[in-house]
Parts: C-alpha cells; sequence; structure tokens
C-alpha cells in the first residue's frame, strides 16, 4: 500500500516537473518571430540533432544582438523527435499550436514524409534532410540531395580513370534513396556497377558483402551509409585489406569520428567524402565566395560551444537565414508570404553553397555547389581528381 | 571454397558476439528466471569505460579491461538489487519490463556521458590483418573466438567443480532444495548478476575494437544476444554459444547466397522454424518462463470506472478545446490502445506473451497502403479487407505457435515481427521499402471522410467497442476457460477446454484489432514506413499493457495514453528524456508490478476487505 502510493506520487511529481516541451531561448518582443526547431537529440540521426540545436540558437543569439528580424525579435521554440516518425508528427503540430511562422527539420526521411502531408498549410517548413524532396509552396529543403553528391563524386572518380563500381550500404532509408541516383549517375558517365550489396544497420560483421563485390574486382566502391554502420563497413574494409578509392556519405564528416578511425588504423587510405562547402573548413579554397562566411560562422560557433559546427550546422544556419530574408521580402509574419519571397531568392550566398530558389525549386543548393574532400590524417582535405 | 571459408569466418565473428552476450543471458536465466534485456548494456558500457580509461586516463589496457569489468559486474549487481531482487515474485512480463527500463535508462546515460558518436576500445595488440587457409583475418578477430573459449572453459569448470558454481546450479534447478541445504539463494544471485555483466562486459571489450559501440549499440546487441540464448536453449550457457554461432552463421550465409537486402529476415525465418521444430520435439523447452501472474480482479470496479470517466473526460475535453496537438498524441494514444487491448486479450487473459502485435499493426497499415494508393481501392473496403489478412495471419501463427509459451513464444512472435519488418523494407516494388508508403488517403466510409476531430472521434470510439468485446470475452464461458488456461493449460485440457482452437481465437481476434489499428495509423498519418511499426512497437505494446495493467481493458487503454503522453511531456528535457523513461519504467513495475489499474483493483480491494471485516468485528460483537 505505502509503495503503491510512493510510485504514484513519484509518478504524479515527476509529471509535473517536467512541465511542456517548448524551450524558449529568448524573450519576445512586441511581435517576435516565432520559429521552430524540429531536431533529434535522441534516436539514430541524434549524432547531428544537437549541431542543428547548436547552430539554431548561435544563429537566434547573433539576430537578436543585431536587433532581431526586420524588428521582430525572434523566439526559438524547440521540439526533440527522437527520430521517430510518430513523434515528428506531434512536434509539427505542437510547433503549430504555437504559431511558429516556420519549422526548421526534421532531418530525417521517415519522419519528413510523416510530416510533409500535414505540412501543406500553417507555418513553412524547411528541413534539413539530404533525401527529403519538398512538396508544395510552404516546403522547402537544405543540403544539397544526396543523388547529386554522389554523382559528383562519380564525376571525379570517372575523370580520375575509374570505371568500375560497385555499391554498398544498409537495408534503411539511405540504401534505398542512394542507389537509384548512384545507378543513374554511373550508367550516364558509362561506369560498370560490378555489385550491388546491403547489410542490417544492426550487423556487426559486413566481410561478407565485401568478399562478394571483391569478387567482382570493382576499381572503387561507394559506401553510402550513415553513423555506426559505416564504422562496421570501413572494419570490413581493414580486416580484407581492402584499398580501392572509397566514397561514402557526408554524412560521416564526423572530424572527431574520423580521428579516431584514423588512430585505430581502420580509416580507408584513399576515403572521399562529396559534401556541401562548409564542411571543408579552412581548407576550401579562397576562389569560393562562401569561404569568408564559412570562416566568421566556425570561428563564432568554436567560441560559444568549443568545437567545429557538425553536420547539420550550416544546413540549420542558412535554412534561419533563408527564412529571415523572407520575412524581410515580405515585410510579414505570415508563412504563404514568406514562402513566396522565399521563392524569389537568387543568388544569396550561404554556408552552403549559392543558393537559387524558383517556384518550381524548393531545394536551393545542387550539384555545382558540391565540393570533394580527401580524409588525410583523418582531416577533410579540399580535393580536386 | 576460399569465399566459404571466408563467408564463415565473418559468421564465426558475428555469432562469437552473439554467443558471448547470449551467455550472459542464460546465466542470469538460470539462476533468477529473469530474460534481462539490459545485458547489451554491459557490453556497450565496458567498452565505453575502456575507451574513456585509456583515451583520457591513459592507462595501460590491461588494467583498463581490468577496471571496466570490476565497474559493470557492480553494476550488475546495482541492477539486481536495486530493481530486479525486489521484484523477483512479479510476473515475467514485469520482469522483462523492469530490464528494459534499466536498458533504456543505461542507454540515456551513456548518450549525456558518451555522447552519439561511435567510439571503440583500443584493439589488443596488432591491428593488421593476415591472411591464413586464403582468408583474411583481424587478430581481434582471434581475440574474440579465444575469448568464447577461454569463458566456456572457465564457466565449465566452474559450473561443474567449484563450490560456488555446483551452489549456482543447485539454485537453478531447486532453490527451495538448494537453500534447505545451507546455499546462500541470494549471495548466489549475486554473483550470477556479476558474472553475467562480466561475460557481457569482457564481450564488449573484446569485440568493440571491431563493431564500435553507440549508446544505442546496448539494446541491438542485448536482442541478438537473447535470440542467441533462446535460440541454444534458455538456461544452458553452452546451448547460448551454439545458438549464437547458428544464428552468425545463419545471417553470413544468407548474405551470400540468398539476399543481402533480407538477411536478417532470412536469419531469423530459421529461428523460427528452428524452434517450431524444437518445440515438437521437446516438450520441456515450451513453457520456460511462466513464473507469477498478476491477479484477477473482478472486472471493472470502482477504480476502473473512475480511470474510465476521467478518460473519457480528458478525451472530451481536448475535442471541445480543439488544440491539435493534444489531439494528435491522443489520436495515436487511441489508435494504439485498440492494438493493446488485443494484446490484453492475449497475454492478460490467456497468458500468452506475444511480441508479434507489431506485425499485425504492419499487415493492417501496408495492406490499406497498398490497397488505396496502389490500387485506388476504397479506404472502407481496404480496411476490412486488411482486417480480414491480420485474421487470417494471425490464424494461421496461432496454430502453428501452438506449442509454445513463455519466452520461447515472446522471441518467435518477436521473431515474425522482425520478419514481417524485414520483408516491408526489402520488398520496395510493393511496400516502398525504407521510404513507405506516402500518399495514403485519409479513412472514409459511405461518401464521409474522416478527418480532425472526426477521425479523432471515430477512433475513441473503437477504442469503446474493441474494450467492450474484449470485456464482455473476458466474461463469457470462452473468457473464463481462456483465464483456465492462462493459469494452468494441463488443467484446462484435463477439464474439457479446447485449449488449442481457444488460443487460436484469442490470436485471430487480437491480429483483428491490431490490423485494424496498424490501417487506422496509416490513414491518420497518410504514410506508413516499417519503422513505424516494426518490431519496437511489438514491445511498445507489450509496455503499454503492462505499464497500465494487464488484466483489464481499461488498463490497456492507461498504458497507451501515458506511454504516447510521456515523450511529449518529457520532450524539454532532450537527452534526458531517455534517463527518465527508464527510469519512470523501472519505478511503475517496481511498485505497481500489476500496473496501475491493477494496483489501484488491489488498493481498492484490501480497502474493501478491511472494511468488511471490520464490520463483520462490529456485528460479532454486537
Amino acid at each position: 500500500m505505502k509503495k503503491v502510493g510512493v510510485a504514484l506520487l513519484s509518478l504524479v511529481f515527476l509529471l509535473a516537473s517536467c512541465g511542456t516541451s517548448a524551450a524558449s531561448t529568448t524573450s519576445a518582443s512586441h511581435t517576435p518571430l516565432k520559429i521552430g526547431l524540429l531536431y533529434e537529440a535522441t534516436g539514430a540521426f541524434s549524432y547531428f540533432g544537437i549541431d542543428s540545436l547548436n547552430a539554431a540558437q548561435l544563429w537566434v543569439k547573433q539576430v537578436n544582438a543585431k536587433g532581431g528580424v526586420a524588428g521582430h525579435k525572434v523566439q526559438l521554440i524547440t521540439y526533440n523527435t527522437a527520430t521517430n516518425p510518430t513523434q515528428a508528427v506531434e512536434g509539427y503540430k505542437y510547433l503549430a499550436s504555437q504559431h511558429v511562422a516556420a519549422i526548421v527539420g526534421p532531418g530525417s526521411l521517415a519522419e519528413f514524409e510523416a510530416v510533409a502531408p500535414i505540412a501543406t498549410s500553417g507555418p513553412v517548413l524547411y528541413t534539413t534532410c539530404g533525401i527529403c524532396i519538398p512538396k508544395g509552396l510552404l516546403q522547402f529543403a537544405g543540403v544539397i540531395l544526396s543523388g547529386p553528391l554522389e554523382a559528383y563524386a562519380l564525376s571525379q572518380l570517372h575523370k580520375a580513370g575509374i570505371n568500375k563500381v560497385a555499391f554498398l550500404s544498409t537495408n534503411d532509408a539511405t540504401g534505398e534513396t542512394s542507389y537509384p541516383p548512384f545507378a543513374e549517375a554511373a550508367k550516364a558517365l558509362g561506369m560498370d556497377i560490378t555489385a550491388t550489396q546491403y547489410f542490417d544497420t544492426t550487423s556487426v560483421d559486413v566481410t561478407t558483402q565485401l568478399t562478394k563485390i571483391m569478387a567482382t574486382h570493382p576499381q572503387a566502391i561507394d559506401i553510402w551509409t550513415a553513423g555506426e554502420p559505416t564504422v562496421v563497413a570501413f572494419q570490413g574494409l581493414h580486416a580484407l585489406g581492402i584499398n580501392v578509392p572509397v566514397i561514402t556519405c557526408d554524412c560521416n564528416l564526423i572530424p572527431s569520428l574520423l580521428g579516431l578511425l584514423q588512430k585505430r588504423g581502420i580509416l580507408p587510405s584513399q576515403l572521399y567524402i562529396p559534401i556541401t562547402p562548409d564542411l571543408a573548413y579552412n581548407t576550401l579554397p579562397s576562389s569560393y565566395p562562401e569561404k569568408a562566411k564559412i570562416e566568421s560562422f566556425d570561428k563564432a560557433y568554436e567560441a560559444q560551444f568549443g568545437s567545429q559546427p557538425g553536420l547539420s550546422s550550416g544546413t540549420t544556419y542558412d535554412a534561419l537565414s533563408l527564412i529571415a530574408l523572407g520575412v524581410e521580402k515580405s515585410h510579414s509574419l505570415n508563412p504563404v508570404k514568406i514562402a513566396e519571397a522565399m521563392q524569389q531568392i537568387h543568388g544569396y550566398v550561404g554556408l552552403q553553397g549559392i543558393y537559387n530558389f524558383s517556384p518550381t525549386q524548393h531545394r536551393g543548393v545542387g550539384e555545382s555547389d558540391a565540393v570533394l574532400v580527401k580524409i588525410v590524417n583523418g582531416k577533410p582535405e579540399y580535393a580536386s581528381l | 571454397m576460399s569465399e566459404f571459408l571466408q563467408f564463415t569466418l565473418s559468421g564465426i565473428i558475428s555469432g562469437a558476439i552473439y554467443a558471448l552476450v547470449g551467455l550472459g543471458f542464460s546465466l542470469i536465466y538460470r539462476v533468477s528466471g529473469v530474460m534481462n534485456l539490459a545485458q547489451g548494456q554491459f557490453y556497450a558500457w565496458a567498452a565505453f569505460i575502456t575507451y574513456s580509461l585509456t583515451s583520457y586516463f591513459h592507462l595501460q589496457i590491461g588494467v583498463a579491461v581490468v577496471l571496466s569489468v570490476v565497474a559493470v559486474a557492480i553494476l550488475g549487481i546495482l541492477m539486481d538489487r536495486l530493481a530486479l531482487a525486489p521484484a523477483r515474485s512479479a510476473d515475467l512480463t514485469a520482469l522483462l519490463i523492469i530490464t528494459l527500463g534499466i536498458s533504456t535508462l543505461l542507454e540515456g546515460l551513456s548518450e549525456i556521458i558518451w555522447g552519439t558518436n561511435p567510439l571503440a576500445p583500443p584493439a589488443f595488440g596488432a591491428d593488421q590483418p593476415f591472411r591464413a587457409f586464403g582468408i583474411a583475418i583481424l587478430p581481434q578477430d582471434l581475440w574474440v573466438i579465444g575469448g568464447v573459449i577461454v569463458i566456456v572453459l572457465c564457466l565449465s569448470f566452474i559450473l561443474t567443480r567449484t563450490y560456488t558454481g555446483k551452489a549456482l546450479t543447485a539454485v537453478s534447478e531447486k532453490r527451495e532444495a538448494a537453500m534447505l541445504m545451507g546455499i546462500d539463494a541470494s549471495k548466489t544471485r549475486i554473483i550470477a548478476f556479476a558474472a553475467s555483466a562480466t561475460v557481457g562486459g569482457i564481450a564488449g571489450i573484446l569485440a568493440g575494437p571491431i563493431t564500435f559501440v553507440t549508446f544505442e549499440s546496448g539494446l541491438s546487441i542485448g536482442l541478438k544476444g537473447f535470440v542467441a540464448a533462446v535460440l541454444g536453449g534458455v538456461g544452458n550457457p553452452f546451448g547460448a554459444v551454439v545458438g549464437g554461432l547458428l544464428l552468425g552463421l545463419a545471417e553470413s550465409y544468407s548474405s551470400a547466397y540468398v539476399s543481402s537486402l533480407f538477411s536478417s529476415a532470412t536469419a531469423f525465418v530459421v529461428l523460427l522454424l528452428f524452434l517450431l521444430i524444437r518445440s515438437l520435439t521437446d516438450k520441456g523447452s515450451q513453457s520456460l518462463g511462466s513464473g507469477s501472474r498478476p491477479a484477477f480482479f473482478a472486472e471493472f470496479r470502482l477504480p476502473s470506472v473512475i480511470i474510465s470517466v476521467a478518460l473519457a473526460f480528458l478525451v472530451a475535453g481536448v475535442a471541445i478545446s480543439g488544440n491539435e496537438s493534444y489531439m494528435s498524441v491522443l489520436l495515436t494514444a487511441g489508435i494504439f490502445a485498440i492494438a493493446a487491448i488485443g494484446l490484453h486479450l492475449l497475454k492478460g487473459i490467456t497468458g500468452v506473451l506475444s511480441l508479434g502485435q507489431g506485425a499485425f499493426m504492419a499487415i493492417g497499415g501496408f495492406c490499406v497502403g497498398v490497397l488505396t494508393v496502389k490500387l485506388h481501392v476504397d479506404p472502407l473496403f481496404a480496411t476490412v479487407v486488411a482486417i480480414v489478412l491480420g485474421m487470417v495471419t494471425a490464424a494461421i501463427i496461432g496454430f502453428i505457435t501452438l506449442r509454445l509459451s513463455g519466452y520461447i513464444l515472446a522471441i518467435a512472435t518477436l521473431a515474425l515481427s522482425i520478419i514481417v519488418e524485414q520483408v516491408a523494407l526489402g520488398w520496395q516494388p510493393v511496400t516502398g521499402g525504407a521510404s513507405g508508403i506516402p500518399g495514403i488517403p485519409s479513412f472514409s466510409a459511405f461518401g464521409f471522410v474522416f478527418t480532425g476531430i472526426s477521425l479523432y472521434l471515430l477512433v475513441w470510439a473503437l477504442v469503446v467497442v474493441s474494450g467492450l468485446v474484449a470485456y464482455n470475452l473476458a466474461r463469457s464461458n470462452i473468457g473464463r476457460a481462456l483465464k483456465v488456461i492462462r493459469q494452468d493449460e494441463t488443467v484446462a485440457a484435463t477439464s474439457g477446454i479446447p485449449v488449442a482452437l481457444y488460443k487460436v481465437i484469442v490470436f485471430v481476434i487480437a491480429g483483428a484489432l491490431a490490423s485494424l489499428a496498424g490501417a487506422l495509423y496509416a490513414f491518420s498519418s497518410n504514410f506508413i514506413e516499417p519503422g513505424m511499426v516494426g518490431s519496437s512497437t511489438s514491445i511498445l505494446l507489450l509496455v503499454m499493457v503492462a505499464v497500465g495493467g494487464e488484466t483489464g481493458a481499461v488498463g490497456s487503454v492507461v498504458g497507451a495514453v501515458i506511454l504516447m503522453l510521456l515523450p511529449a511531456v518529457f520532450n524539454a528535457l532532450s537527452t534526458t528524456e531517455l534517463v527518465l523513461t527508464g527510469f519512470l519504467l523501472v519505478l511503475v513495475m517496481l511498485f505497481l508490478p500489476n500496473g496501475i489499474i491493477g494496483s489501484l483493483e488491489e488498493v481498492y480491494q484490501s480497502f474493501s476487505h478491511r472494511k468488511k471485516s471490520a464490520k463483520e468485528k462490529v456485528e460479532a460483537v454486537v
């Protein structure tokens, strides 16, 4: 009886003490510009969710320090989706009920596909997902689509005389969405696909798949995986002594992880990653118009968080800047007017490239903005094959 | 030939890792009867601690290994003393959920401490691969295989030649008799948890340099270990080794010779077949983990009525407020409540521990997705087809798993969930693969489209109907027979109850409800993808039923509402959300082992009894 009472009281206390899920980072002025952030603090994509949150907090701090956006102080309201489509929908509805003008995120395909059908009215939705296709007036996407990134990497390999490539990925959304553009790009370049293999995200060994791949004698392998499965694949390459050029997903450009893999000796010696310019960090040539902005952002980010910006930091920062530009151009906090103004943005120099939107093109950056880095001593270095 | 050897080595390495985790499962189960879903956390935590000690404190690898193993052994003892030992008499579902809560808590803590990137302890010695017999071998692979051999030999020696080992065996076989012979069962249990954590920790330290670990690794590697332990015969540590190797080899060979897209599915099909075949030949294996069960209470007494009225007010209040955010949470809760009511019939009334309800939700969701989007079938008709398909599949599954129960049935139905999830992922032309099926229309019937408030009310009306069906079934003759089956199948059979038929009937009803829930989930989201209705959904449904209280339909609804509200309530806590969710799960199952409704009923019953006996005393005095 006593135990039951204690447990019920604890339950009530815990539920009551946790409050609601809004995390306001600024005090609102007369009419604040409310922006929502759907980010992944937990779950499979949490390795870049925190980057997104950090970048958003930095952007809000910088913008409010300069007086806000078109006279409106910015109020950021965040929601952790836990990389879960159902929670992403709950989060979208929660943020919409807070009357935000725009929402940045979510970052995964499943989350976006779950949110997209209800995001046809209400706030502007600017996804940070690299494999999602925005639909309708209110939806936008940042970061270069993974297809054009793969195509760019393949074109670079082709230039270097490579004509036979193999594909290895996970049997999830990453593998499924990355194979068709890979096959299309290879075909367009006249390259042979020698083998296509998949593995489960919970696999602890993929030497079977790599053995089958190497039996077809590829000159390079596209390992388009994200996070822990990439490490398992690299370990397989190391175990089998495979030393062909490897291209991998931009989502693996995590400096601390690459440094650890280098230290443990399992980083492929010829590892190339097609990325957005911000992730080439200070190795980006001065000829890139984004360079100055990237340096300034990196400096501010490191000063505030004590680490380099991560994967979706640049995407989130650009997304917020573009939404702010939409507000300034439209002189309105109305999502439809903001979206219409954003469609007119041309030649905006962001961290991830030069943005060009139109009524039919809601992803502002593409293959022409991609750069290739080679991982040398665990660090990305701008490369041109 | 060398290719075949390489595939075999790959299978042996994976299998050895699963075996080490499975060994830990078996050691704990042997003495405590607990299937510890947090077993994989010992693997991850030992790897993380070794990483930290070598990278930040620059300790020698040998010292770091010893300290890490001691740390996880202490963790294992704490896990038992603080959470599992106090609940030793609880139902096996409650024990499973306590361990799941501990796993979630430890997962959350490791995310806070070590972040989200993969990390690894250093390899032992040389790290360059070498070739032998035409195949490439990593030195660390040999450490893993050697680790399994050494641990098996040590365990074999300890279990058969030492007093402690004999005490472990004695307690596992006849606890009371062992205690009468002077064996301290409590101390033995502590040793078993420490040993199990040690084995799990050694697995993480040996395999971590190969696999790396993230905060999420514990649960996934733990589930593989769970499968290995069941495959090899739960409670038999050496069987777990065989089970692990079989699982690893099945995965590798299916990747090599069947399809790399379906490797996990193939491995789980093998597991399912193996369990079914073994159930036909090994009578003893079918009833592992029956344990004690939550008590029944007279249906729908005052606490259930009060909670039902409160729920009705909550649902109506949110509808009247028009708050889309709360409505969305409660809409999803209502959908899950329908599937949970089905599981209440299976687990709470009949005693069938199924982890396959997510599979039927997947069947319902994907069926309406394919029919409405690809074949443009009317949503109402598509829903009817989905329910019928769910019922037929449930009848088949119910029939072929008739001889299984307890943990064996749990793992068989979990395998079914994983197979359905993997097929949904791999069968891209039909299911859309991992991208799922977008553009599913809203539910409509007779020209009326259900969206927003109308869909919300429809779902909750269906919750009420499902609850009434379950309530009436539980009170009928069949329901009484099902409760006898729950308590003892042999007694039921000798009493003339057609056990097989009734169990299949309950499977079919539960399958129908889960398929309906899956269909509604797809219609309400206008989208369905494998992750929404995968194996984790099956586990979530079991947690809902246990937290709410398994012996009444109201409990399932309460569980669904609480579990759906938790993420929203804890959302602002970001990374600490996992820690609190895990802590709360442990707390609820520890102090309310009959679930929230069951415990309230218990309090009410105890209060009524006291009142009654006081009245009787007064009458006697008068």
